[in-house]
């Protein structure tokens, strides 16, 4: 039943002949228990005020659109219970994620980033691994490369709004594209991992990672985007002139 | 051509983005790790320097010398030095960890060593005031 | 950028499968398209859908229509739009007496429909899928397999702007622009800007799914969309990797197929007033768990990671039952010249799965309207990656 009252401080970019850019203040019904914050931003676009852009379609953690941060943290609102974010008083603020361009309120623009991920050439879809860590249940040998599934990362950009290298620095490949190289590297298939390799071993790739690790903290998908850059540095440093130079 | 973007709004100027390291909402215990690495790497570069300028002081000879010396000994002073060595500390043993991680260890115990680093800086920091200061 | 003089024009309003599928079929025959999404492309039906890329099994022996269609379409979707595909296959398990008797008329409709459904025996189907049920009395593999609907849909798009098409997402339709006895075009509000701009089209192609009738409204016509909800719950951990049906007769909660690090058990059926504000009933979700469990008994007792509902566009007819699974899962498309309105087309119904051929019975439609006689290419055409549509 929708009989909490909370107080919503939204996020609303500037539109021209109206206002500036500035939080907005809402007043939502809400289920504490029951809602996601997602269902929270719709009733506030439904019942309060349709001008809300927002962006939203699987609802259960696999397109990766609706990222943003909850009270400065970055989540998937679709997949974070009210009652985890909310004390029943406060008031709840959303905002856009950092360090990706903002097309309106709460919608971003993952075009840059994406970009990116094209030119590695980072592949959708992987092959199950026999890794306790990644498969749920324990795959038998005979059975590796049995499944395919889509890679872990939902490309929602939660690592990249979190690093605050990314934040001083948008040349930064952050982890998000350096977490997809490290993939690549790890299960090849066809690809040129050479090529990965010198794309990632650049003053604005592996090396100027500060090993913070906010990216890892807040992947909704258990991608580690921090650890795979520590991997990528190893494989990096124990790369011998012959072998880079074959970039196989 | 797509048109899915065509009102792309501006990407937040410096000022903003270096607001975002004043922010205290929520932050990973890494990154306040990392954002005293920072400060207390700058707090001992600027130490630095001024311990050079201090040394130059040398060449006025020992009269000059000695009052500044005095000034060192004070109470203010004996204070600042300590609050310098927690500085160096913290930054040594965070160091240690940082560089641990690059090797792909303790990644997984972040927010515990993160902990045991600045227990163990404390710990050294009240081991140098009980030495400086009485 | 505005087209050639003298290139037929159409406007299609909705990016769901059903819009992003005819705006590529479009793009493809030569048409200038222009599509309008008023949020994030795929943030209706299809974004919030199972996931299912069905074999056609499912339906064999109630609709087999249905079926064929299916089965069709998925093995062409498998050759064009790979990269967003786990073509992983499916099994169908019967966990009681029913669906033991369900057999016989399961594999004999499937066989007719041109379906492969391999007999497995109970221990084969534990050991594709440990998580099953201990109680498998009966298996069959299938070829399902599981999409990603955004990453499907922006994989048209991506497709239909490389060929020349102009997608707008924030883009809502306030009204049509009926001059007479036809639609000319829409007045579309960019939600991002407040702005409003005029577009003219020769033909409107109405693909808002369970919003059809909103939209139909507008010309003053009305079409015979039911929209019906259904619950999905999303419980943490990948247990299975393949697309687990319950062999029985279509029914509540008889689907768990894996999403990522998910799984997600579906669904359920009630019809609802409006799509923009479905309320959840709490016993749909727990028979999601019961019924689900009775499959993969590990989902019980596990918090849901998340509960969600989107309304399906299901065609109904005066006389026909009016509600739930009675209504046909095919596809209907609605040329507006019927009701007297010229250059107004609704296309309604369907399943993503069959979104191709959605837009293709649309686009030959449209196509007719127009005078355009390409024919279309969207069987052999491969899509483009979705991630080709961010390009600034």
């Amino acid at each position: 039943m929708r009989d909490a009252r909370l107080r919503l401080r939204v996020w609303r970019t500037a539109r021209p002949g109206r206002r500036a850019a500035a939080f907005a203040e809402v007043v939502v019904a809400v289920d504490r228990s029951a809602d996601s914050v997602l269902d929270v931003i719709e009733r506030a676009w439904a019942d309060v005020d349709p001008t809300l852009v927002f962006r939203h379609a699987c609802h259960h953690a696999s397109c990766g659109t609706c990222a943003v941060r909850v009270n400065g943290r970055e989540r998937l609102p679709c997949v974070t219970n009210l009652s985890e974010v909310w004390d029943g008083r406060s008031r709840l603020t959303i905002e856009p994620l950092r360090n990706v361009p903002v097309v309106a309120d709460l919608a971003v623009d993952p075009g840059p980033q994406l970009a990116r991920l094209a030119e590695l050439r980072f592949p959708y879809v992987r092959t199950v691994e026999a890794d306790v860590r990644c498969a749920i249940r324990p795959v038998p040998d005979d059975d590796v490369g049995a499944a395919e599934r889509f890679e872990d990362c939902l490309e929602c950009l939660a690592c990249v709004s979190a690093c605050p290298v990314a934040s001083g620095s948008p040349e930064y490949l952050g982890p998000a594209v350096l977490a997809a190289a490290q993939r690549i590297v790890e299960e090849p298939r066809d690809d040129d991992v050479g090529h990965v390799l010198d794309l990632v071993d650049t003053d604005h790739g592996v090396w100027q990672c500060r090993s913070i690790l906010a990216c890892s903290a807040v992947c909704p998908s258990g991608v580690d985007p921090g650890g795979r850059i520590m991997d990528l540095r190893r494989r990096l440093l124990s790369r011998t002139p012959a072998s880079a130079g074959a970039g196989a | 051509m797509s048109a899915h973007v065509s009102t792309r709004l501006a990407p937040p100027g410096l000022f903003r983005r270096l607001a975002y390291w004043l922010e205290p909402r929520w932050r990973d215990p890494g990154w306040w790790a990392f954002a005293l690495n920072r400060l207390t790497g700058h707090i001992l570069v600027l130490y630095l320097v001024l311990h050079l300028i201090v040394l130059s002081q040398l060449a006025d000879g020992p009269a000059g010398w000695d009052r500044l010396l005095e000034v060192f000994g004070s109470r203010p002073f004996l204070v600042a030095d300590t609050l310098l060595i927690a500085a160096v500390v913290f930054h040594g043993l965070n160091g240690l960890r940082v560089a641990a991680l690059t090797f792909g260890m303790g990644a997984r115990h972040s927010t515990a060593l993160i902990a045991a680093v600045i227990a163990a800086s404390a710990a050294l920091t009240a081991l140098a005031a009980w030495a400086i200061l009485t | 950028m505005g087209p050639l003089r003298g290139t037929p024009t159409a406007l299609v309003i909705g990016a769901g499968s059903t819009g992003a599928a005819t705006a590529h079929d479009l793009a493809l025959r030569g048409v200038a398209v222009t599509l309008v999404e008023r949020g994030e492309m795929a943030s209706g039906t299809t974004g919030r859908n199972h996931g299912l890329l069905h074999s056609g099994a499912r339906y064999a022996v109630k609709d087999p229509e249905s079926a064929a269609e299916c089965i069709a379409e998925r093995d062409i979707l498998a050759r064009i739009a790979t990269e967003v595909l786990e073509l992983n296959g499916g099994v169908f398990i019967a966990v009681d007496e029913a669906g033991l008797a369900y057999r016989e008329p399961f594999r004999e409709a499937c066989a007719r429909a041109g379906i492969p459904a391999r007999e497995l025996s109970s221990a084969e189907a534990r050991d594709l899928e440990p998580a099953l049920s201990d109680r498998v009395l009966a298996a069959y593999e299938v070829p399902d397999g599981v999409f990603d609907p955004l990453h499907l849909c922006l994989a048209f798009l991506a497709t239909a702007t490389a060929n020349g098409a102009s997608t707008s997402s924030y883009a809502e339709v306030e009204d049509l622009i009926v001059r007479g006895n036809a639609v000319e075009g829409a007045i579309v509000r960019d939600r991002r800007t407040g702005d409003r701009q005029r577009i003219e089209a020769d033909v409107v192609v109405n693909a808002t799914g369970p919003w059809a009738g909103e939209i139909a409204a507008l010309a003053g016509v009305d079409v015979p969309v039911v929209p019906t909800a259904g619950v999905m719950v999303a419980v943490a951990g990948r247990s299975v990797d393949r697309v687990i049906n319950r062999l029985d007769r279509p029914s509540d909660g008889d689907i768990v197929l894996p999403q990522r690090q998910t799984v997600v058990i579906g669904t359920s059926s009630w019809s609802v007033e409006d799509p923009d504000r479905i309320a959840i009933p709490p016993e749909h979700v727990s028979l999601m768990f019961e019924r689900g469990g009775e499959l993969v008994p590990s989902v019980r007792g596990r918090a849901p990671r998340g509960v969600f509902a989107a309304a399906r566009p299901l065609i109904g007819r005066p006389g026909e039952a009016s509600a739930g699974r009675e209504l046909s899962r095919t596809f209907e498309c609605f040329d507006h010249a019927a009701d007297g309105i010229d250059g107004f087309v609704t296309i309604s119904g369907g399943k993503t799965t069959t979104a191709r051929a959605m837009a293709e019975a649309t686009a030959d439609v449209v196509c007719g309207k127009l005078g355009v006689t390409n024919p279309c290419r969207t069987r052999d055409v491969p899509l483009r990656s979705y991630r080709d549509y961010f390009d600034a």
